[in-house]
């Protein structure tokens, strides 16, 4: 029996997650405990000297192979792929597609971007409550300070702001970890939160929010000359000051209508993966690996009991397991395809309801099947394969005849990201694979799940009873994007949350600005309906312009994210319309409250404000 | 025109109440050119403010073309001075973003006047007060008394029944104060409207059939001018 070892020398993030750790001389006993070892399941991890030497290593390995007297066509027949493991870390999977390392850089991408949006709000509101400031920037020049001494003081606030709320921001972060891990699913050692990779870059975060928070508000109140401000001619000279901020209100929107266009791709996107028709039925299917001694009077067992519709054997579990792969080339077009490889006898492909493209001669006669193979129709088109014939002239390439074609079906996680060619063998009774159980839709589930337990025990006593439901591994496969899309979602709305700050700041400031304006037109009869149209689309221009610039950055960002995918979803016109409308309704809710009030005011008293 | 009774004026801070205007009454019949005098803080701006519409007087009875106005709901009354008063202010009151042209037109918009009779009562407008040349420009482009003729223009432009001006030379030179003087009682001479103005000086105020002299509060004497 393979020793245990603790596990508690394995950091949390590192990517060999495992329970035991076995010495490869042991893979007899290994044997022992499982009847069914997955080829392919072993991967060599090789130190190069330098990285550079990939091709060369790759193109050895041959060689080696030729040393150790293995036959040429076996040779020809393996592929071998490196991959760096600081890849295969940031969740690269060994056929070379990146999804785990692109998230990373889009959840930077968007945490820097949110903080760039709070960072030109401080900067937005600062200036913008310069009106008040004005007064006292101007008491201070005529009471003799110099303009360095003003920088200084607005670089003090900054300071102190940002280094609040990075104080603030770590504390919540800490406190938060458990819940924010748990919800991704991912674990950190706490110790790695204080460890200088983490801390050294927000240190350095920290400086440049408080140097970019504080030079833009700094120099321009700095600047203000003192006579014209105390004689209040401020708000009148500051255009300049309004293009700024204008701006800045479009580029924030301009971020979180990509942002919400963004989310609404990826959504659509996952819920189509995971929705699409699959080519066959999961529901009410359980999987199991009994063990080998009792597998048939196991099987033989739990096929009579009341509420078991079928049976059927397949040497893996779909979308939980690993198909290994083999390359053939095609007598017919001389394609090399690499073929996924699947065991699986009669009865499951009956349970799983799979559909013929060309039928077998005869379709009654499954006990015929047997050693035979069958190929998805995905595989039949790279092969080339139109006609039983043609099949059969591949069998003969692998050593076996053909039974027919069947029309795809996803049955892995692999093949729900690409195409995935399929040769499947039939195997016969005897199989001792993963069993497939299919419960009747009108069985009593814990009933029937006692029984099965029950007869499980009786028949394999020295192996736990551990079973999965099909549907639930496919799900399982999804887990993870949906937590990114919900994640992704909570990001959305705080920089729209953010963005909406910096709006509602703006329209104070517009609505203090035009308040004896707004005065006058009332007493020229001006309704509130009126004043509230005339403010809100002075408000609703910015993020008009925004959603006209954010539309093509999303439609471009998202084709790009897309591409990834071999399943995809268009980009639809409605997306753009329902984010443009949403951030609409906000925006106008936003600067509702100061317009109102504006609206309301009595205009006597903004008049009389000179 | 209008008839005020006993109207009384005062903002309360919980505790005390600061009375600005008290008992005053009065009638201001159609065709009156009237002057309200008085010092610094006698309330007649407030009381311009309360004809005007613009202030609800605290206590009082106030009739304007037989109608209760005290009584009547704020849109009512908005759309009673939208369309019998016009305002002119001491600091003209223009809108800085908007053109001459612009200024003038927009008390037409919120009557919900119709484009093409928007266009011809602006041209006439401008027309009258010799503006044409400076329909386009800024009111930040104009002298004082520019300002000022835009300023009357556009209370003119609504044609009310009532002008209601505050001060309207304070800020002008004397001879720009004179022919805004003349203007006024052109108007109301020629085209019978009547005039409410509150001023500073005996000079204007005697352009005014009748002048109410304010002080603290209440009406202290009226006199009258025959012309």
């Amino acid at each position: 029996m393979p020793r245990l070892l603790s596990t508690s020398l394995r950091p949390l993030q590192s990517l060999f997650a495992f329970q035991q750790l076995l010495n490869p001389d042991q893979k007899d006993d290994l044997l022992k405990v499982d009847n069914v070892v997955r080829p392919g399941s072993f991967q060599t991890y090789l130190h190069l000297a330098n990285p550079s030497i990939q091709a060369s290593v790759l193109n050895n390995i041959p060689k080696l192979m030729r040393r150790g007297k293995i036959s040429e066509s076996e040779i020809k027949s393996h592929k071998f792929v490196l991959s760096a493991l600081t890849d295969l870390h940031m969740g690269e999977s060994t056929s070379g597609e990146a999804r785990g390392i692109s998230n990373v850089y889009i959840f930077a991408g968007v945490a820097l971007l949110i903080i760039l949006l709070a960072l030109l709000n401080y900067m937005s509101l600062t200036t913008a409550r310069a009106t008040e400031r004005a007064r006292e920037v101007g008491v201070r020049k005529a009471l003799g300070a110099f303009r360095g001494e003003l920088i200084g003081q607005f670089y003090g606030e900054s300071v102190l702001v940002t280094c609040l709320s990075f104080a603030l921001g770590f504390g919540l972060a800490f406190l938060l970890r458990p819940i924010f891990f748990d919800r991704l699913d991912l674990q950190i050692d706490a110790a790695f939160m204080l460890s200088p990779i983490v801390v050294l870059p927000m240190l350095g975060l920290m400086l440049a929010c408080i140097v970019l928070a504080g030079a833009y508000p700094s120099l321009v109140l700095s600047a203000f000359r003192p006579v014209e401000v105390l004689k209040g001619r401020f708000l009148k000279s500051s255009k300049g000051g309004i293009q700024i901020r204008q701006s800045i209100t479009v580029f924030q929107f301009v971020a979180s209508i990509v942002l919400v266009i963004a989310a609404l791709v990826a959504q659509q996107q996952l819920s189509y993966l995971q929705s699409r028709k699959l080519g066959m039925n999961k529901d009410q299917i359980m999987m199991m690996t009994p063990s080998a001694e009792g597998y048939h009077a196991f099987r033989n067992a739990v096929s009579q009991l009341n509420g078991i519709e079928k049976t059927g054997s397949a040497s893996l579990a779909l979308f939980k397991d690993y198909n290994s792969i083999f390359f053939v080339t095609s007598p017919i077009n001389k394609k090399e395809v690499p073929l996924h490889t699947l065991g699986v006898d009669a009865g499951l492909i009956d349970m799983l309801g799979l559909t013929w493209k060309i039928p077998p001669a005869d379709l009654k006669n499954t006990a015929g099947w047997q050693g035979k193979l069958v190929l998805n129709a995905l595989a039949a088109k790279d092969l080339g394969v139109t006609s039983l014939a043609q099949a059969n002239e591949v069998g003969s390439i692998l050593g076996q005849p053909m039974v027919g074609v069947l029309n795809d079906f996803y049955f892995s996680e692999m093949s729900l990201n690409q195409k995935t060619p399929l040769a499947m063998s039939i195997v016969g009774e005897d199989f001792k694979g993963t069993l497939y159980l299919q419960l009747s839709k009108t069985a009593d589930v814990q009933a029937s799940m006692a029984a099965i337990g029950k007869q499980y025990k009786k028949h394999c006593p020295d192996k736990p009873f551990e079973y999965f439901f099909l549907d639930e591994s496919f799900d399982t496969l999804f887990k993870a994007e949906d937590r990114m899309a919900k994640l992704f979602g909570i990001f959305t709305g705080l920089a729209i949350f953010i963005s909406c700050l910096g709006l509602f700041g703006l329209a104070a400031y517009a609505t203090a600005r035009r308040a004896k304006e707004i005065g006058i037109r009332k007493v020229l009869g001006a309704t509130v309906g009126n004043v509230m149209s005339l403010l809100s689309t002075e408000f609703l221009r910015p993020v008009l312009l925004a959603i006209l610039i954010a539309s093509p950055i999303a439609w471009y960002l998202m084709e790009q994210w897309l591409k990834k995918f071999t399943y995809r979803i268009e980009v639809e016109w409605w997306i753009f319309a329902a984010a443009g409308l949403s951030v609409i309704v906000l925006a106008l809710l936003t600067v509702s409250i100061q317009s109102l009030r504006t609206a309301l005011a009595n205009p006597v008293t903004a008049i009389k404000n000179e | 025109m209008l008839q005020l009774k006993n109207i009384a004026k005062y903002h309360s801070n919980g505790i005390q109440k600061n009375w600005v205007l008290k008992d005053i009454s009065t009638t201001i019949f159609e065709g009156e050119f009237v002057s309200i005098m008085g010092p610094s803080g006698a309330g007649k701006s407030t009381l311009l403010n309360i004809i005007g519409m613009l202030e609800e007087p605290s206590g009082g009875e106030y009739y304007f073309l037989d109608e209760p106005v005290h009584k009547l709901s704020e849109k009512k009354r908005t759309d009673l001075y939208k369309h019998y008063i016009g305002f002119v202010f001491q600091q003209y009151h223009l809108i800085d973003e908007l053109t001459v042209y612009e200024n003038l037109e927009t008390p037409l918009l919120y009557k919900k006047v119709s484009s093409s009779e928007r266009k011809s009562r602006v041209a006439d407008i401008l027309d009258r007060f010799n503006m044409v040349a400076k329909k386009d420009l800024f009111p930040n482009q104009l002298s004082g008394g520019q300002q000022q003729l835009v300023g009357i223009a556009r209370a003119l432009i609504g044609q009310p029944k009532l002008i209601l001006a505050d001060e309207p030379t304070g800020n002008l030179q004397s001879a720009q104060a004179d022919e805004i003087m003349q203007i006024f009682k052109k108007l109301n001479e020629e085209e019978k409207v009547s005039i409410i103005q509150v001023t500073h000086s005996e000079k204007n105020a005697a352009y005014a059939e009748r002048v109410i002299h304010l002080l603290d509060g209440h009406v202290e004497r009226e006199e009258r001018f025959t012309r």
